[in-house]
């Protein structure tokens, strides 16, 4: 016959103290979340990659600009970031050409206020839900040794009712416990990781669109040159 | 003006699906990949006997006289347990095992010359009251003393029996018994354990007179629990009498 010490990893959630198994389901709850936002920002940021290498390409292949212009706003529902700047650029530029007042610094500050606004409403939606992923990465530690904290002195109030203390009466409360921080890290790592991940591709991304909002704000400069030129 | 992320769109259900799946599988790797359960296989026990159980020879003197088979209760002997211990294979078990079978061998010879010697005195006494009393009714009460004395030597080999396995439990069970500081040496604590035919313990161990020391006695608790399984004879008829099995056990160091 064999002698088992049987811990579970069932038993050990359904034994924990109620405040144990609330955090457990904190923990549980905002992993799930962490979890999801992280496979939505790795889709989102894909997409958004794909499309503003797209979006580059069909404007450096040498496409008249008015056609892209129209291209862009008959679908700007589905347009990328970057088509987006394209566009709020060069309807402000239009603008500015219908009224007639062709000043170089006018018309390039005018065109470079437009896509920045565009360009910072952009990078808000790109960062939404990062903040959910930092604050997770920091906090679910903590909360998790707080059900720990917890649990451990509900294992050690229970020791005091004993006459005779073993290691017996202690070890399964402090390994229900220890669950608790286990959740908490569990959440915690991918979290971080993710936050880093993510703020990096997003930088790149800035970098590409700022460059991008140069060069064209460069090339309206010099179509505006010609139309003025006499 | 508020719209919809482009980028964004339509992924949520997918974000929430694969997060659920990510979370399937850890717990999957934690219930299946772990082993929560782990087992401590005991240490091989051997028994060695030095002579030869009782029961054996109260088997063989079936009285020689002319009269019929005595009581049914003769007929159906304990088997001897001798033969089912021993297991290990050690060398220096073997030649124990060799000196003790030197033992059996000639605690059986002295049992023969014994049982011969009552044989004799048997038949001899059983010719006497033959030629004293022709009367048949007188012989069968005769017959049925002597059925009722040889009952009681089984008995007795029983008993023997009974008192050797209770010293082997015993003794398992102080050897698994840790005495804590402080209790006194030699106070008795009596108790009654339910046994199951398959040597396990069932619960609650009755006290029946505690020795004065709770320590001590818990210690002693804790012993008979983790003796598991107790040392049981082979015999079914015999272990039926440790179902309920009092035993005496000293606080001893």
């Amino acid at each position: 016959m064999n002698v088992t010490t049987d811990i579970s990893l069932v038993t050990l959630v359904t034994n924990a103290s109620v405040l144990v198994q609330i955090v457990m389901g904190l923990l549980l709850l905002v992993s799930l979340m962490s979890w999801s936002y992280i496979f939505m920002k790795m889709l989102t940021l894909r997409r958004a990659r794909a499309q503003t290498t797209q979006f580059e390409e069909s404007f450096w292949s040498g496409t008249d600009l008015n056609t892209l212009y129209q291209r862009t706003s008959a679908n700007s529902t589905d347009a990328g970031s970057l088509e987006r700047i394209f566009e709020a650029g060069f309807r402000e530029f239009l603008r500015h050409r219908k009224g007639g007042a062709m000043e170089v610094t006018v018309v390039t500050s005018g065109v470079q206020r437009a896509m920045k606004a565009t360009y910072q409403r952009e990078m808000d939606r790109l960062e939404a839900h990062l903040d959910f992923l930092a604050t997770v990465g920091s906090v679910s530690p903590y909360v998790g040794l707080f059900g720990t904290v917890w649990g451990i002195m509900n294992a050690f109030r229970g020791l005091a009712n004993v006459g005779q203390a073993t290691l017996a009466h202690v070890a399964p409360g402090i390994a229900e416990a220890l669950v608790a921080t286990a959740m908490g890290l569990f959440a915690a790592i991918p979290a971080v990781v993710a936050y880093n991940r993510y703020a990096h591709d997003i930088d790149r991304l800035a970098i590409r669109f700022e460059s991008f909002m140069e060069e064209f704000s460069n090339i309206l400069q010099r179509q505006i040159r010609p139309a003025n030129g006499r | 003006m508020i719209q919809s992320f482009p980028a964004e769109r339509g992924l949520r259900p997918w974000a929430w699906m694969l997060a659920i799946a990510v979370h399937g599988a850890f717990l999957m790797v934690l219930v299946f990949g772990v082993a929560w359960r782990h087992t401590v296989t005991p240490p091989m026990e051997a028994e060695l006997w030095a002579d030869l159980p009782a029961p054996a020879t109260v088997t063989k003197p079936v009285p020689p006289t002319p009269l019929p088979p005595p009581a049914p209760s003769v007929a159906a002997p304990a088997p001897a347990p001798a033969q089912a211990p021993p297991q290990a294979a050690d060398i220096a078990l073997k030649k124990q095992q060799e000196a003790a079978e030197e033992a059996r061998r000639q605690a059986l010879k002295q049992r023969e010359r014994e049982v011969a010697e009552q044989i004799r005195q048997q038949r001899t006494a059983a010719l006497r009251e033959q030629e004293q009393d022709e009367a048949r009714h007188e012989a069968n009460e005769e017959r049925r003393k002597q059925a009722a004395q040889i009952a009681q030597a089984a008995q007795q080999a029983r008993a023997a029996m009974i008192d050797r396995y209770k010293l082997a439990i015993i003794n398992k069970i102080r050897a698994n018994t840790e005495v804590p500081e402080g209790v006194a040496n030699g106070v008795t604590l009596e108790v009654d354990i339910t046994v199951l035919p398959t040597g396990e313990i069932l619960m609650p161990v009755k006290i029946v007179r505690p020795s004065g020391s709770l320590p001590g006695d818990q210690a002693v608790l804790r012993g008979i629990m983790r003796s598991q399984p107790l040392p049981l004879p082979g015999d079914p008829e015999l272990r039926r009498d440790f179902r309920t099995t009092h035993l005496q056990l000293k606080h001893e160091k």
